[in-house]
């Protein structure tokens, strides 16, 4: 086995112990560390990070890897976020394989996108099925979503050392 | 318009179709089998528990390392001030009597362990709650593997309901809370012994309340009345402790339309519960 195919194993490997590690974490720590009764969500920034970085095949493997995980931590069935996060990384890679730079505004800007449609399928099933108030579920999104923009920051200078590991 | 190929290779492509092949297993799952999640979900949930074990005793150690540290000062004042309630309440003690005899009201109302003697437990722990700001549940540690089964309730030692189980896998379950906006239980008012329908609401959830609803016409529900199990769907036992009533909503004619119920069990300090795993032909 080359440099090049052990180096590729280790960054991947690598990638997989953060996803791991956001789950651990949002399953944790974070349900013990709320802002204004609400938890942050770590997942749909790992899956969005590393897509921007590794592009449309990653991002969607991660992604699914992150949605999986992300319905377990939310005590439901493996569908919605399953099927969402690996669309969504899917199209963050791509795009980012094409039209965008990898940097943390980027970054930033796709967690922003996976965190609201996050939110969105999160508060579906209450407002069709339940009929709750959207008020209140909206404003639950916009904490957990500015609460959860936090963590773009650690988890982009993760993603981009795991990235650079040296052959 | 852009050329789809080009942006979509075939690996893409499958690994979407994975995605979609998961989530339409897991919906197949659920469907045929009424739990919460599916098998796949079983299977990491399990594959997982020893690292969130792990994960949830260094947060317990961290939280008292914490509070030893930073908070030192603030249990020393605390502690001078319980001093001098000791004092206080050791003039107290003179109204034991009454104490003792509202306690066995209370045990009366309950009267857990005389009236539930078919009653089997389970004692379990809490591993890690829902990561999700739209439900209200928790993983056990403990499963099939210790004869919990889908649907059994879980109870405080002193037999408040707290929940269900939901999801059932080897090792590990999860519970869904009385608080859960998914929650349907067929309640009574204890005092008046009237039917109504405890549930979820996504509102009160967040306050850590339920509500109370299809109250029969005339029911003369107050604040303090105490909402108990009706045991009509045979999913709950009878006579299990929701908790009071805080709160009465009229409807524009005055009469009483819902509640608002505060769950007796304190849900935010949830360590060591009970699952009954059998409760006979409790009635």
């Amino acid at each position: 086995m080359d440099r090049t195919a052990v180096r590729k194993i280790i960054k991947y490997a690598a990638y997989g112990l953060l996803v791991f590690l956001a789950y651990v974490l949002q399953t944790t720590v974070f349900t013990r560390l709320k802002i204004f009764g609400t938890m942050p969500v770590l997942l749909p920034v790992a899956a969005a990070v590393i897509a921007v970085f590794e592009g449309g095949e990653a991002g969607a493997a991660y992604g699914l890897a992150c949605g999986i995980l992300c319905d377990l931590a939310f005590n439901q069935a493996t569908v919605a976020m399953t099927m969402v996060l690996t669309v969504v990384g899917a199209a963050v890679g791509i795009l980012s394989d094409r039209l965008l730079e990898k940097g943390i505004i980027t970054c930033l800007m796709c967690s922003l996108g996976a965190l609201v449609i996050t939110a969105g399928v999160q508060m579906f099933g209450l407002v069709v099925f339940r009929h709750a108030g959207l008020l209140r579920l909206v404003l639950t999104a916009i904490i957990q979503t500015v609460y959860s923009l936090i963590f773009v920051a650690p988890i982009y200078y993760l993603c981009r050392a795991i990235r650079r590991i040296p052959e | 318009m852009c050329n789809v190929k080009g942006y979509l290779n075939k690996r893409v492509i499958v690994i979407v179709l994975i995605a979609l092949f998961i989530a339409v297993m897991s919906a197949v799952t659920v469907a045929l089998s009424d739990t919460a999640s599916g098998r796949l979900a079983g299977i990491v949930n399990s594959a997982t528990a020893p690292v969130k074990r792990g994960m949830s005793s260094m947060v317990d150690s961290l939280e008292g390392l914490y509070g030893y540290l930073y908070k030192y000062d603030r249990l020393e004042a605390e502690n001078a001030e319980l001093r001098d309630r000791i004092a206080e309440l050791e003039e107290q003690t003179r109204e034991y009597d009454a104490i003792n005899e509202e306690n066995e009201q209370l045990r009366t109302l309950l009267d857990f362990g005389k009236r539930n003697e078919s009653f089997e437990f389970e004692e379990v722990s809490v591993l890690t709650w829902s990561a999700s700001n739209y439900n209200s549940g928790f993983t056990i540690n403990k499963g099939s593997n210790a004869g919990l089964e889908l649907n059994d309730c879980i109870v405080t030692s002193t037999g408040y309901l707290i929940g269900r189980v939901t999801e059932l896998n080897k090792t590990t379950a999860v519970v869904t809370t009385i608080i859960d906006p998914g929650t349907n239980i067929g309640a009574e008012i204890y005092e008046v012994n009237e039917l109504a329908v405890a549930e979820g609401d996504y509102r009160l959830m967040q306050e850590g309340k339920l509500k109370l609803t299809y109250l029969e016409e005339g029911t003369q529900i107050i604040e303090g009345h105490t909402i108990v199990t009706s045991g009509r769907s045979g999913m709950y036992p009878k006579g299990l402790v929701i908790g009071t009533v805080e709160r009465v909503i009229k409807d524009s004619e005055g009469l009483e339309d819902s509640a608002t119920v505060a769950p007796k069990a304190d849900l935010e300090k949830l360590s060591k519960v009970y699952a009954i795993t059998d409760f006979g032909q409790n009635s």
